[in-house]
């Protein structure tokens, strides 16, 4: 492999910046993200030249075939995504300013993922693993640290997820950085596998729920006592419980075992990969309490960046180009 | 660009620009999407743009 960056400077463009990567052979999605920089001029494109791709024509079959409508529509989404951390971040405080700020811009997302996936085949899932993930964000971000400097708006969306949750950790160890954050997505994905065993959850009615997160807690004299999860149905998630702990570890296999979607377990083993990964990072410095029965097992060599691509590709695996 | 260049000389640098312009005034909405995204045509040309850079490097034939 060869990795090429490739700065291309377009002053009519406004700030965007996409990352791209071969996996193993092909173009895949790795991050993307703004450059503050040099923000509003330029776009930055990164590639990872596959040694196999020896010859012009077979670069621009291949980089044309990575760049058709339905993969390129799939960075429109995280586009506007990451200008919602953008605009966060930009605003004059650090923050955003009230909850009625919180609102408009999540409505213009929600509005601009409903109108760009409108066309997708399979447009249910990218809105249900993106839209609890960006809400349950921002409204942590709201109403837990007012006075903490937002993340850097480098680096792609779902980077600065984990470093501002990493950097603004953790009472608890449930509270932990991306392990609280990827919360609502492990919980979509159970739902997904609960949809996929059973026959009476009907197709349309799974599509058109729109999963709301809302969190409580209770502090006293600066200790978390109490932290949950509450779904807009108001099944409770208390994942201070080794058995709920334990059984989001169980999830992939579970997931085989009832015959679900290959892809679907190979995100769940991402995520945990990661929450694994820093919940070890972690567990002396803060104290975790690991529950007994877990193991904690990461890959060797492990580390965020590799999710962020391992995460992205199995993403995109749902949009064969 | 220059300052670009001179900060990032580990960087590959294009610019797009002129040929963008170029193309659009050619063939109008057949580059971008939106004003700011590629379509098919677009993609091609910055495929085009990019391979000719790497051509220049000795990374492709």
């Amino acid at each position: 492999m060869v990795k090429i960056k490739i700065q291309l400077i377009c002053a009519f463009l406004t700030s965007f910046f996409m990352f791209f990567y071969a996996g193993s052979s092909k173009w895949s999605f790795a991050s993307y993200g703004y450059d503050s920089l040099i923000a509003d001029m330029t776009s930055e494109v990164y590639y990872t030249l596959d040694t196999s791709l020896t010859d012009k024509e077979s670069f621009i079959e291949d980089f044309e075939a990575y760049h058709d409508d339905t993969r390129a529509r799939i960075v429109y989404i995280l586009e506007d995504l990451a200008e919602i951390i953008r605009h966060y971040a930009d605003s004059e405080n650090g923050m955003i300013e009230s909850s009625e700020r919180l609102v408009e811009e999540l409505n213009t997302f929600y509005s601009g993922v409903d109108e760009i996936i409108a066309e997708f085949p399979r447009k249910e899932e990218v809105l249900s693993i993106l839209e609890p993930v960006v809400t349950h964000y921002l409204n942590y971000v709201k109403s837990q640290f007012p006075q903490i400097e937002p993340p850097s708006p480098q680096g792609n969306p779902l980077d600065n997820i984990i470093k501002f949750y990493n950097e603004t950790q953790a009472r608890n160890p449930f509270e932990l950085g991306p392990f609280f954050m990827l919360e609502p997505l492990l919980n979509m994905l159970r739902e997904k596998t609960y949809y996929e065993r059973s026959e009476e959850i009907t197709h349309e009615g799974y599509l058109s729920k729109r999963i709301i997160f809302r969190e409580e807690k209770t502090i006293e004299n600066g200790e978390l006592i109490m932290h949950r999860i509450i779904r807009e149905d108001d099944i409770v998630h208390d994942y201070s419980k080794p058995e709920e702990f334990s059984f989001l570890h169980s999830l992939p296999a579970k997931l085989r075992e009832g015959g679900g979607d290959e892809r679907v377990a190979l995100l769940m083993e991402e995520l945990i990969n990661l929450a694994n990964y820093y919940l070890l990072a972690n567990v002396e410095e803060n104290g975790l309490y690991i529950p007994d029965d877990v193991q904690l097992n990461v890959p060797e060599g492990y580390t965020p960046d590799i999710f962020v691509g391992n995460f992205i590709g199995i993403l995109l695996s749902f949009y064969p180009a | 660009m220059e300052r670009l260049k001179k900060e990032f000389p580990q960087v590959m640098i294009l610019d797009p620009t002129e040929d963008f312009v170029d193309a659009e005034l050619k063939t109008p909405g057949k580059i971008f999407s939106d004003g700011l995204h590629l379509l098919a045509d677009g993609n091609r040309l910055m495929a085009n743009k990019i391979a000719g850079e790497l051509i220049k490097n000795k990374l492709i034939n």
